[in-house]
């Protein structure tokens, strides 16, 4: 099975680096030849660019803090596909779930597993190389966790961040 | 692991927000669009040395990186003063006919395709790629697919990666082209000339043809704006999108400025509202009159139309047929008509395939000499393409070290910033009528913005891809009386 790790953001947007770093140390973690790395700052079909052709897909990407959503944790993202489906508001991209069904709909390979990660980070609108100490200690566990998520339990069942 | 379902907005750090202001009698008095807008990068460039930001400057945005490359890498040249070899400027070049084509595919096929060919009437669900497909057939889906890795895989070829690319150095490129990825790059240029010809035949039998459509195109109601244009010309004054003279044109077409990318303080000035991070360029010498059209009022406007309308025909026959069709067909230059920037766009994509086939074809690219070293002491320089979005600028001022003093970048969709702020108004007037919104202003609004293809930094960095809106609609005393939101 082709795996792809995919760290998503921007690495000269503060802890918005988060995600390609912990993608990285999880690659590194696991490598092995079927393993494969890539780190894009990158909306919608340009993602999809990306993962065609693999058979899993782990997206691990950054999220702002919110009230529900606490600072340092790292939370596995379901997005509704009604909540995505459309799109054309946007500047450029077109959204994820409509790129998976164009690539299908066209015969591609598409990936069968998506999981989507986001590690809750301070607010992001400057750029900077910043990344918290708390955050720095949270990187190992947040490595961990993925790992356990998609290595260890995913034996027991058949889970994707994609729900189609 | 902590598991959720999150709505877009979530990832996103705010909507863009349209604020409405009615008058006494519940007519549209002032539109206010407002964009989340990330902070500081020119401060973040200071202290670096130069050369690194040919390679920094991408990653301000995840849509066009290539244009910031280039523009940066430009700026480079003019630091340390140094004039990169002819076939380096002409891989350059193609380079970015290639990221020209890429983009204007995707624009075309899967942002505007969907107003015209799935509908403009047509419910929002149904206006995306899928319900192109389904009106197109996949064959035709797999080829806009085909041509548009394509673009990407000679990107790739020349730049080092499809993305954030690494080719450019001040006095050059880094690596020279073999003959064997000449040949490969001439194979997709010629495929890619077909495609664009396809393209502009088939806007010319979805769009031209289709009186409906053709109406909206030409109407003088919600999307004509008589502003100033500004664009990149080659020699003979033709849209070149690597390099040349930057040169504006009144609302009735007569050149009022042509000036080099190192004058341009000159001519433009920046013009702040306190309600926006983003700033609104103007043209200094006519200067900035609030958000008006017409002769008095400095806002120009950018990108493929205003490209068209500054320049005095394209540099490849098929592009220059086309050319010579739109403005028979409008009956006057400049076009005023903001959706006939999605028509400049396909001539555009036909320009971008026949000047990439002519470069590749050009067998003095393949040398070893695609580098000047340069020699001289840095100081400041600027460097200016077209972006797919409109005319892009990079300014540099450095210590004799190189180490960055000074950074000003004015990006391609801010030229064009007042001029979609005056749309969104527009749009409003037309769909707000005695304090009743009529359905559909959304939609509307929505399409005055795809005219543009603004690239707004925070819409590229999410997942779902999109930019999520708010309408407030307010009456004469600032109360919010209806909201309208498209997560």
């Amino acid at each position: 099975m082709k795996i792809l790790i995919l760290g998503l953001g921007n690495d000269i947007r503060n802890e918005d680096a988060v995600g390609i770093i912990v993608a990285k140390k999880l690659y590194e973690k696991i490598k092995s030849e079927n393993v494969f790395f890539e780190e894009c700052y990158l909306g919608g079909f340009r993602i999809f660019d990306i993962i065609v052709g693999y058979d899993k897909v782990i997206i691990i990407d950054t999220i702002s803090e919110s009230q529900d959503l606490k600072f340092g944790e790292c939370y596995k993202i379901y997005y509704n596909k009604e909540s995505y489906g459309f799109n054309l508001y946007s500047s450029h991209n077109f959204g994820l779930f409509n790129s998976i069904e164009l690539t299908k709909k066209l015969g591609f390979k598409v990936p069968k597993d998506i999981s989507i990660y986001a590690i809750v980070v301070k607010k992001l609108d400057e750029f900077g190389e910043k990344i918290s100490d708390e955050i720095k200690q949270r990187i190992p566990q947040i490595v961990e966790e993925i790992y356990k998520e998609e290595f260890e339990n995913a034996r027991n069942s058949n889970s994707s961040g994609i729900n189609r | 692991m902590k598991k959720i379902t999150i709505d877009p907005i979530t990832r996103l750090e705010g909507h863009g927000r349209i604020e409405i202001f009615l008058n006494d009698n519940g007519d549209v008095e002032n539109a206010y669009l407002q964009v989340p807008e990330f902070r500081g990068f020119e401060k973040f460039c200071v202290g670096r040395h130069v050369e690194e930001l040919p390679r920094i400057t991408p990653k301000i945005c995840g849509v066009c990186p290539e244009a910031h490359h280039l523009a940066s890498t430009k700026a480079c040249d003019a630091v340390f003063g140094v004039e990169p070899p002819e076939a380096a400027k002409k891989i350059r070049e193609m380079f970015y006919c290639a990221h020209m084509i890429h983009s204007h595919i995707a624009h075309f096929y899967v942002l505007a395709g969907p107003d015209f060919i799935v509908g403009p009437e047509a419910k929002v669900e149904e206006r995306n790629i899928l319900g192109v497909i389904q009106k197109v057939g996949l064959q035709i889906a797999s080829e806009v697919i085909k041509h548009r890795a394509y673009a990407q895989e000679i990107q790739a070829m020349i730049a080092g990666r499809a993305t954030l690319p690494v080719c450019g150095l001040p006095g050059g490129i880094s690596k020279p082209l073999t003959e064997e990825e000449r040949k490969q790059i001439e194979e997709k240029a010629k495929s890619c000339v077909e495609f664009a010809k396809f393209t502009v035949k088939a806007f010319e039998n979805v769009v031209l043809k289709n009186k409906e459509y053709l109406n909206i195109v030409l109407s003088k109601d919600l999307y004509y704006m008589e502003s100033y244009y500004m664009g990149l010309v080659d020699k003979n004054n033709c849209v070149n999108f690597y390099d040349g003279d930057i040169r504006v044109v009144d609302p009735y077409g007569k050149e009022v400025a042509k000036f080099k990318p190192a004058e341009y303080l000159d001519y433009i000035g920046e013009h702040v509202e306190s309600w926006s991070y983003l700033k609104f360029p103007y043209l200094k010498k006519v200067g900035w009159k609030g958000f008006v059209d017409g002769k008095d009022s400095g806002i120009y406007r950018v990108a493929p139309l205003a490209r068209l309308n500054v320049a005095d025909g394209m540099a490849t026959p098929l592009a220059q047929q086309e050319y010579e069709k739109m403005y028979k067909t409008f009956g006057q230059k400049p076009v005023h008509h903001t959706l006939a920037f999605h028509w400049a766009r396909v001539i555009e994509l036909l320009y971008a395939a026949e000047r990439m086939l002519e470069i590749v074809q050009d067998k003095s690219i393949v040398t070893e000499n695609v580098r000047n070293i340069p020699t001289k002491t840095p100081s400041e320089g600027v460097g200016v393409v077209e972006a797919p979005r409109g005319t892009l600028f990079h300014h540099y001022k450095t210590d004799e070290h190189g180490i960055v003093k000074e950074a000003n970048l004015i990006v391609a969709t801010g030229n064009n910033y007042a001029a979609m702020c005056m749309s969104v108004k527009k749009a409003a007037q037309g769909f707000i009528k005695k304090g009743k919104v009529t359905e559909g202003l959304l939609n509307m609004v929505e399409m005055a913005f795809r005219a543009y293809d603004p690239c707004l930094a925070c819409a590229t960095h999410s997942l779902p891809g999109q930019m999520p809106l708010i309408v407030n609609i307010r009456n004469k005393d600032g109360e919010i009386i209806e909201t309208l939101r498209r997560d």
